[in-house]
């Protein structure tokens, strides 16, 4: 049966994490952890739960993972001293640090969605013991391609027969579940350039990470799977993984695009980090 | 603010947040527990209730919140709690915990929406609640179920591709979570009778909400209504953190009024005690 424990690290001990350790029978040895990030200020068991059903997931695939509140968010004391911008890869370096301590565990794999997948991203470059990300609906460029894919919308019926129901019950369009969907500058700012990222990006491949980048129709920059390597230059390869959820919502509303999203994670996980992957390609 | 697991030798491992009090006030010790909202209700709640629990500290009441089972950090799924009661033995768990940790007699029991009609159900089979804050509680459940319920049928027809979710005889999806139809046939027979609840209780309500209350012992029971904008229907706002900081103000005071009163009770208690064994 699996664990679920509280941690608690950092400055004076006040940031708070969950860790889930499988059952030691189904444990996959030398495994990185998984460190799942907060997603906005939703507190670290995610968006309708997410982080619980990944953490819970994982282990049963085998993998402990930490899902932690970022200092000032959920159950986390507040960090004091330094700035905003810091703050989150402050956070994740003292849990990478809390789990080397405790767990004698000497890499991690980031997981975060929407603002979770962009402070993962800037943790993965700040520390080299980041040897595997997952970005949930993370930093995106509009392409000419997205464009395209984009108006292709105008021409469904759907979309018009929910834009004429939206009005008639009164219901707002900006903040709507589906149909009229937010995208990355409501969320975060990113404050970098498309060559910046795709170079940090390409940096991090060179690094050896394995990364699994997760994009949903819900999230209103990215239209396609294809427009990954529009954006970044980068192929989708074994290393670099691509995944597109058509009719899943940002936040993954729906338990079966919910129960979706952490298969693919699991999946993804158990291949790239099982003992026989790991000695294939160390990082 | 110290995170914890309990009840661990049962089947069913509870989170709950303790804030210890951040200075001691009177002689009898002060112990609240927030019952939080269900579903989604519950994320959207959650800052809410950690800024009550630290405001309640500060004043001097420990406070343990933490999450119903198949919530938050606590085990399992929703769809696994197959009855109220379930969650009305979490929340025994709750009070002993606190009172454990606080050595008071008795507790008060803080709870939003249905957290409130949970801590109600609760306190009419414990002898150790002190009191109850009801904040907009779900006084109706089959009028709760059915306000979730269009809000979810709006969602999933307004759905960016044709969708449906699990609906069958054993599970029902509601706004991103299944719930047992045994539990649901429960709540839906759910009616909050505070008035017959004999024990001193606050409630805050909307001035917009058409819900009267009353109590067979009038003084027992204080209402207050807030101008807040009624939100837990709107689809729009199905994400949106849920904060109150003046209502909040308004409970912390009036809770740390219904803490002195109760001091004054002990304290005439001891003395008449003390009266009675000089007597004698």
């Amino acid at each position: 049966m699996m664990q679920e424990s509280v941690c608690q690290f950092g400055p004076d001990n006040g940031l708070t994490g969950i860790l889930t350790q499988p059952n030691e029978s189904d444990r996959v040895a030398d495994a990185p952890v998984a460190l799942i990030l907060n997603a906005g200020i939703v507190h670290n068991i995610g968006p309708f739960r997410l982080h619980v059903d990944i953490a819970r997931q994982l282990a049963e695939a085998g993998f402990s993972s930490l899902r932690i509140d970022l200092s000032g968010l959920g159950d986390s004391e507040t960090r004091t001293g330094k700035s905003v911008d810091d703050r989150a890869v402050l956070d994740a370096t003292d849990a990478i640090d809390f789990l080397a301590e405790h767990l004698s565990c000497g890499s991690v794999v980031v997981v975060g969605l929407c603002s979770g997948a962009f402070n993962a991203h800037q943790a993965a470059l700040a520390d080299p013991r980041v040897v595997g990300a997952s970005f949930f609906d993370g930093i995106v460029f509009r392409t000419t391609g997205f464009y395209l894919r984009h108006y292709l919308r105008y021409a469904k019926p759907r979309f018009w027969r929910n834009a004429i129901k939206r009005r008639v019950i009164g219901e707002p369009l900006a903040s709507e579940a589906a149909g009229e969907t937010l995208g990355e500058s409501e969320f975060f700012e990113v404050e970098k350039t498309q060559a910046e990222v795709s170079q940090e990006i390409g940096g991090l491949v060179d690094r050896g990470l394995k990364m699994l980048f997760v994009y949903t129709e819900g999230y209103d920059d990215v239209a396609s799977a294809g427009q990954f390597e529009e954006m970044f230059g980068i192929k989708p390869s074994d290393q670099v993984q691509v995944e597109y959820f058509k009719e899943a919502e940002h936040t993954f509303r729906l338990s079966h695009n919910r129960a979706a999203a952490c298969s693919c994670l699991a999946d993804w996980y158990s291949e790239q980090f099982t003992g026989a992957a790991l000695a294939r390609d160390p990082a | 603010m110290k995170p914890i697991f309990f009840n661990q030798n049962n089947e069913r491992q509870l989170y709950g947040v303790h804030h210890p009090p951040r200075r001691s006030k009177g002689s009898t010790a002060q112990a609240v527990v927030i019952c939080p909202p269900l579903g989604q209700e519950y994320i959207r709640s959650h800052w809410a209730c950690k800024l009550v629990a630290k405001q309640l500290a500060r004043g001097g009441a420990h406070v343990l919140r933490f999450d119903w089972s198949g919530h938050g950090n606590s085990s399992g799924y929703v769809g696994e709690v197959a009855s109220l009661q379930n969650w009305i033995d979490d929340l025994a768990a709750a009070i002993d915990w606190v009172r454990e940790e606080s050595k008071a007699d008795s507790v008060m029991l803080l709870g939003l929406r249905f957290g409130a009609t949970l801590a109600a159900l609760a306190a009419e089979q414990r002898q150790d609640v002190y009191s109850l804050v009801g904040w907009e509680p779900v006084v109706d459940g089959a009028e709760h179920l059915q306000s979730l319920r269009t809000m979810h049928a709006r969602m999933v027809d307004l759905w960016a591709s044709k969708t449906s979710t699990r609906n069958d005889d054993q599970f029902e999806e509601i706004l991103g979570f299944e719930l047992s139809r045994s539990l649901l046939n429960e709540i839906e027979q759910t009616k909050l009778e505070l008035g017959d609840v004999y024990l001193p209780q606050l409630i805050v309500d909307l001035e917009s909400r058409d819900q009267a209350y009353s109590h067979i012992e009038p003084s027992l029971q204080r209402t207050i209504r807030t101008d807040d904008e009624a939100a837990w229907d709107q689809l729009q706002t199905l994400e949106t953190a849920w904060l109150r900081p003046q209502t909040t103000r308004v409970i912390v005071k009036n809770v740390a009024e219904m803490f002195q009163r109760l001091e004054r009770f002990n304290q005439t208690g001891t003395e008449q005690t003390q009266q009675m064994a000089e007597t004698l």
